[in-house]
């Protein structure tokens, strides 16, 4: 048997948390009017079942845990490198594209996913991401009129 | 009778409009492509192109869904037969035969089966659509809140039930995908609800970004633990259809249509059990069981034809009810409802054109599948020989585009960024994802079909008890919940009642 699984019991503890959160918001919220179930009332329903879904979740990773899945998280952390660079891009573009404009945005975007991640040569990794970059503005904006952010440069 | 030929006669004047002919080429293509790039699957793949309908009109919308939904299905058989890889389990019964086929030379065999197969399966289900779905609608209308919200009960509970590993962590997805729903502004007070003082969210969590970060983000993070990843070189020859081949193929595929027709409808149950039942029914049935798994091309019929029937099976209660029976189904309800087109039993009446182009688009984009999927094979394959390391950023630039020109929205990216993190986790946790999107629809129905039936009995809850047809989806909703687990408990009172041998104590 094993022992308690560490990776259920946080998620567990976390779906709890959410669970408060939620049920803290629908309470806070009219659960019942005159006119029938008030704006809160759904959520707090959720809210309380949520709630005893995690506590069984919880029960499993600690009494049961060889009833779940093996979850190798932290496998090779060069994985979870390239995953937080993706996140971070995303991220970024999220931030800057109104600014900065779609073309500037997303040829850095190119940039970095074919030299950081992809590991090709600079040289290689600027000419693709230039080349994206202008075909996606061309087909997005130039045949379908889709309105892409042109920022302060207007680029 | 003779009014649905002719209202689907219109539908096909609308579908074959060369505009809409270029759109749905496009979208076969295009679903195809993304379809069968690594680890994208149907559901992916669709959440990615999704954007490009949107800013077109509502008919060539409908006509490009309807062929990339097709695609993309195919775009999954390319890889499950030349790389052994599918992308869904739908495919995954087509990789068994058709991968054995492939190594011994016959994957243009194969993919030609398969093409045919999907195309059978494809058009003679949508005729069973068109003709069974307006007799369903009728019956439809005559449901009021309770049934519609007992409904959805046994939908979810039935998705749960049947597509996911853990009962458990499929109802812990379902709930989080409810509550997920009910952001936004509430629809009867009009009070913001859950939105943290987030102006973004007052209209709610906006479903394509939420789909296109768990589905397709959340699959190129987790491919990108392993990114080396490339496929071997495939040698596809010529697409030659021996007449015993054809012989052994055609019982197949009639079998498998029906099959897949009547599993898809059921929601929840989707193209895997489909494809399954398929091959167990086709290996049951040979008279040499024991070379399935040797490049039977009877085991690459069969699932083909059941996985595209059941994928159209599960557009029944989409049209009917109002309810996605499939997950890439609930993407493709989304899709609909962004056009401005709301699937349920009123759509025959208020949008029937729109209704009798979708179902015409289908014919037409099943139709172009077998047209450009046989010639092209050579470049799909050549294309799968491209490194993943150039392959995803170009996938992740259609995301970008597509979560951002929906509203024009940096909260939308942020959402998909959000959301890929979540999908990336739930995948490694092995939590189901279907639920959430299905959810995402029908929570806020859910929640309709409660609140009004709660007003309708003035606070009385045995209102659901009370109608025969509340009752009987409950009944069923709690049998389909309570099986899995008396079934578990049967299994261990059985262990504990049997006596345990010296050699099995430690």
């Amino acid at each position: 048997m094993r022992h308690m699984h560490p990776t259920y019991t946080i998620t567990a503890i976390v779906l709890l948390l959410v669970a408060g959160v939620v049920g803290q918001q629908a309470v806070s919220m009219r659960f019942y009017t005159v006119l029938g179930p008030g704006a809160g009332f759904f959520p707090a329903i959720l809210a309380a079942i949520l709630a005893l879904l995690s506590l069984g979740l919880l029960y499993q990773a600690i009494f049961k845990a060889d009833t779940l899945p093996e979850i190798g998280f932290v496998a090779d952390p060069l994985a979870y490198a390239r995953i937080g660079t993706v996140l971070v891009a995303l991220m970024a573009i999220a931030v800057f594209i109104e600014d900065l404009g779609f073309r500037p945005m997303m040829a850095l975007f190119f940039f970095v996913m074919f030299a950081v991640l992809g590991r090709h040569r600079l040289l290689l990794s600027a000419a693709l991401a230039l080349m994206l970059t202008f075909a996606y503005h061309f087909f997005f904006k130039g045949l379908l009129n889709v309105p892409l952010p042109s920022g302060a440069f207007g680029l | 009778m003779s009014e649905n030929l002719s209202l689907l006669l219109s539908g096909f004047g609308n579908a074959l409009r060369l505009e809409n002919l270029v759109f749905a080429f496009a979208g076969c293509f295009l679903g195809t492509l993304v379809g069968m790039l690594p680890g994208l699957g149907p559901s992916a793949a669709i959440a990615i192109l999704l954007p490009i309908t949107a800013a077109m009109d509502p008919t060539a919308a409908i006509v490009m869904l309807a062929a990339i939904y097709y695609g993309c299905q195919y775009g999954d058989t390319i890889t499950a037969v030349l790389f052994n890889t599918p992308g869904t389990g739908g495919a995954a019964m087509t990789a068994v035969e058709g991968h054995m086929m492939a190594k011994q030379g016959r994957a243009g065999t194969a993919l030609a089966i398969a093409a045919i197969a999907s195309f059978v399966g494809g058009t003679v289900t949508v005729g069973l659509l068109a003709m069974i779905a307006l007799p369903l609608t009728s019956l439809a209308l005559n449901f009021g809140p309770p049934e519609f919200f007992a409904l959805i009960v046994l939908s979810l509970v039935l998705v749960v039930t049947l597509g996911s590993s853990s009962i458990l962590r499929g109802l812990i997805t379902t709930v989080f995908g409810l509550i997920l729903a009910m952001v936004g502004t509430d629809p009867v007070m009009g009070l913001p609800r859950l939105t943290f003082g987030q102006m973004h969210l007052l209209d709610g969590v906006a479903f394509i970004p939420v789909i296109i970060g768990l589905f397709g983000v959340g699959e190129i993070l987790k491919n990108l633990e392993d990114p080396t990843n490339s496929f071997r070189e495939a040698v596809v020859s010529k697409l030659r259809i021996t007449r015993d081949d054809a012989r052994r193929s055609a019982p197949a595929i009639a079998r498998g249509t029906v099959l897949g027709f009547l599993i898809g409808i059921i929601p929840g149950m989707g193209t895997i059990p489909a494809a399954f039942m398929s091959y167990v029914t086709e290996k049951r049935l040979s008279r040499t069981p024991e070379r399935f798994g040797t490049g039977m091309i009877e085991g690459v019929a069969g699932p083909e034809s059941a996985n595209n029937a059941a994928a159209n099976g599960a557009l029944l209660p989409l049209l009917t009810l109002g309810i996605p029976g499939s997950g890439v189904v609930a993407i493709l309800m989304g899709a609909l409802m962004m056009n401005g087109i709301v699937p349920g039993p009123l759509m025959f009446e208020e949008q029937s054109d729109l209704v009798w182009t979708l179902i015409a688009s289908m014919y037409v984009g099943n139709v172009i599948l077998l047209v450009l999927n046989l010639p092209f094979i050579p470049m799909w394959v050549s294309i799968l020989r491209i490194p993943y390391s150039f392959l995803f950023p170009v996938i992740l630039g259609f995301t970008i585009v597509g979560a951002y020109s929906l509203a024009n929205s940096q909260f939308d990216l942020g959402l998909i960024a959000v959301f890929g993190l979540i999908g990336y986790i739930m995948r490694k946790l092995d939590f189901p994802l279907v639920p959430i999107i299905m959810t995402l629809i029908l929570g806020p129905m859910m929640e309709g079909g409660l609140r009004r039936s709660l007003e309708m009995s003035q606070g009385d809850f045995t209102i659901f008890l009370q109608r025969p047809i509340t009752a009987g989806f409950l009944t069923l909703a709690v049998v389909f919940l309570l099986l899995p687990l008396m079934s578990g408990v049967r299994r261990r009172l059985k262990r504990a009642s049997t006596p345990v041998s010296p050699g099995e104590t430690d």
